[in-house]
């Protein structure tokens, strides 16, 4: 996933600070488009989904040194951080109540999509946008960020057979859906 | 935040557990089952239509991420406190809080403290001060009082003060003479208030602690016990009424007085001092029962002295004794004695009447067997005069000598009696010192610990609230989230 990543300027500098700083840096490398993705499937706004991320790892380098890895991985830990930016984006929008309607839909209905011909794609992100929200954002976890049923079971909080069960659930539904569609 | 290690296979059926393992599968690029090839391509779609930022975004995404790195790398002193301060875990926080906490604790109590060393305190429960009614108008109720407060147990209760109250109560002589002159005036405080035996428990006695002098004088005056709050260091005096049997109206009051003075001098002055002492008796009239001289390496030299001496005597040698040295502490009792005077007075003039009737009888009797009856009554009234005499006596002398009680003691012996006096400081007074410093130390460090404990305790719970709170609503905040798109 870090082919194409460019380091940020500092890179240099922050290599060669602390190891706490290099490490990172490498995080930062390794999970930058899996917390895009993860952001944009829950948040469905692509532009928010970039400001979120921005935020998240602001919050994460602010508390890096917090990090127990004895408590977690550091990925699941990063996750969390961003789980909570984009809670926090979502209480902010249900108090400001602006929007009335998503003008960048990650899971709208893409006509360009449906022109080639990928009838399961346009099917899938129909079906996607119309699951409930922690259903949505299990599959971003999962599908968008790759992160494997442990580490989704700590960002949630809750236990690794839940996270099996709800994703198969999850699934399920979505085929359900496309198959009807 | 792991919850459980349980596996999928605990809860799933065998299907859906093949289903996750070929979607597992795909995701990691293995083969599937031929059957499960389906579900594959429907992992495998999911996976396709995942959000990718494109170049733009991530430049911008790295640039956000260069400046957190020079935010990062500065040195101005702000910017390092906030980057501290955003990376503090709630657990450095408490931390820092709790040694900031702890330091202002201990050094308001370390004042406290040392401030409390500095202040003289009576180590008994109580003061005990003998009410006398000193007016006139007071008389009967004075009499009642003191027949039934005036026992033989009451001046044992304030002897005992005396000797416990000794090392720490501090006697001001002019402070006292001002006291003295006022009691032997009682119009100028007004008519007195007959009181039985005072207790003045500590919690007045902090309050006479306060800084107020004469705090508690109006209170006390009144059943002439005496508070004094002399500035900074705080004096607490007691003594009962200090009016001598004379100045009274001696054909009316009898007082039972007993003194106690403990004076202070030069450590090689004791021996001189005490001779003086016993010149000073003699000088008035009075004489010692017993004498006690000591003298140790430690705790150095001192003297103790029983004397009589008539009650009219009794002002004047207690002020002469008092100007031998330093007073450390004066305690005086007096016991109103004049309704036990008086019954034993009049019931030996009634005996001293029948005799003399009887006597007259005697000398014109002419019979016999009257006679003898007359000589057997008065054998009576003898036998009876001459113990109401004795007791008679015993009161009157009660009320006519008066019991002094003096210590003289080497200077800064009392309070400081362990210290040496040679003024050297050495490995007694290094330990001495070392320990009080331990004590206070330790105590300092557990009220620390409670104060932090309780605050710890509040902080935790506030904690606990604000996260669950904040979790709280940021689930509901994703549970509505279609509601508000």
């Amino acid at each position: 996933m870090e082919g194409t990543i460019e380091a940020p300027p500092q890179a240099a500098r922050v290599k060669a600070a602390a190891p706490t700083e290099a490490a990172f840096e490498a995080l930062y490398r390794t999970s930058r488009d899996d917390v895009f993705a993860y952001l944009a499937g829950l948040l469905r706004d692509r532009s928010a989904a970039e400001e979120i991320t921005a935020q998240a790892f602001e919050r994460a380098w602010r508390k890096r040194a917090s990090f127990d890895a004895g408590r977690g991985n550091r990925r699941a830990w990063l996750f969390g951080i961003a789980r909570n930016a984009a809670l926090d984006e979502l209480r902010r929008r249900s108090r400001q109540a602006e929007m009335v309607a998503e003008p960048n839909d990650e899971f709208a209905a893409d006509p360009a999509s449906a022109a080639d011909g990928i009838e399961l794609r346009l099917a899938l992100k129909t079906a996607i946008g119309g699951l409930e929200p922690r259903q949505r954002e299990l599959i971003a976890l999962k599908f968008f960020a790759g992160l494997g049923n442990g580490e989704i079971a700590e960002v949630l909080g809750v236990s690794e057979s839940n996270v099996g069960t709800r994703i198969h659930r999850t699934i399920t539904k979505l085929r359900r859906s496309c198959n009807e569609a | 935040m792991r919850r459980s290690t349980n596996s999928p296979e605990s809860t799933l059926d065998p299907i859906a557990q093949r289903e996750l393992e070929a979607i597992e599968a795909t995701l990691s690029g293995a083969d599937v089952s031929p059957d499960l090839v389906d579900i594959a391509e429907f992992s495998e779609a999911i996976r396709e239509i995942r959000p990718c930022l494109d170049d733009e975004a991530r430049r911008r995404l790295d640039g956000k991420a260069a400046t957190w790195a020079t935010r990062s790398a500065s040195s101005n002193p702000g910017a390092r406190l906030r980057a501290w301060v955003d990376a503090a875990t709630t657990y450095r926080l408490a931390a820092a809080a709790g040694v900031a906490t702890t330091l202002l604790v201990a050094v308001v109590v370390g004042i406290s403290a040392l401030g409390d060393d500095e202040t003289p305190r009576p180590t008994a429960e109580g003061v005990v001060a003998t009410a006398v009614p000193t007016g006139e108008e007071s008389a009967s109720s004075a009499d009642a009082t003191a027949s039934k407060e005036s026992t033989a147990s009451e001046k044992p209760a304030a002897a005992a003060y005396t000797a416990d109250q000794r090392a720490s109560a501090v006697f001001e002589p002019d402070i006292a003479a001002a006291r003295f002159r006022d009691a032997r005036n009682p119009s100028a405080h007004g008519a007195a208030i007959p009181l039985g035996p005072i207790t003045l428990p500590n919690e007045l006695l902090s309050k006479a602690r306060g800084g107020v002098r004469h705090q508690l004088a109006p209170t006390l005056e009144g059943a002439t016990g005496l508070v004094d709050i002399n500035g900074a260091r705080p004096v607490v005096r007691t003594f009962n009424a200090r009016t001598s049997g004379n100045q009274l109206g001696a054909g009316r009051r009898k007082l039972d007085r007993d003194t106690s003075l403990t004076v202070s001098t030069e450590r090689n002055r004791v021996r001189p001092v005490a001779d003086q002492a016993v010149d000073v008796v003699h000088a008035h009239d009075g004489q010692v029962l017993s004498q006690q001289y000591s003298f140790d390496k430690k705790l150095g030299s001192s003297a103790y002295f029983e004397i009589e001496v008539p009650a009219t005597q009794l002002d004047g040698l207690v002020d002469e004794l008092s100007g031998l040295g330093s007073v450390e502490s004066q305690n005086e009792t007096g016991l109103d004695i004049t309704k036990e005077f008086n019954t034993q007075r009049a019931q030996l003039a009634d005996t001293r009447a029948e005799r003399k009737v009887l006597l007259e009888r005697l000398a014109e009797a002419v019979d016999a067997t009257e006679i003898e009856h007359l000589n057997s009554l008065l054998a009576d009234a003898r036998t009876r005069i001459a113990n109401q005499r004795q007791d008679f006596q015993r009161v009157a002398g009660r009320a006519n000598v008066s019991t002094v009680s003096l210590s003289i003691v080497g200077h800064g012996e009392g309070a400081q009696g362990d210290k040496k006096d040679d003024g050297t400081w050495g490995l007694d007074d290094a330990i001495d010192v070392a320990g009080d410093a331990l004590r206070i130390i330790g105590g300092v460090l557990i009220v620390a610990a409670a104060i932090l404990g309780a605050l710890g305790l509040v902080g935790l719970v506030i904690w606990f609230a604000v996260t669950s709170i904040t979790r709280q609503r940021r689930e509901q905040a994703l549970d509505q989230a279609d509601t508000h798109p």
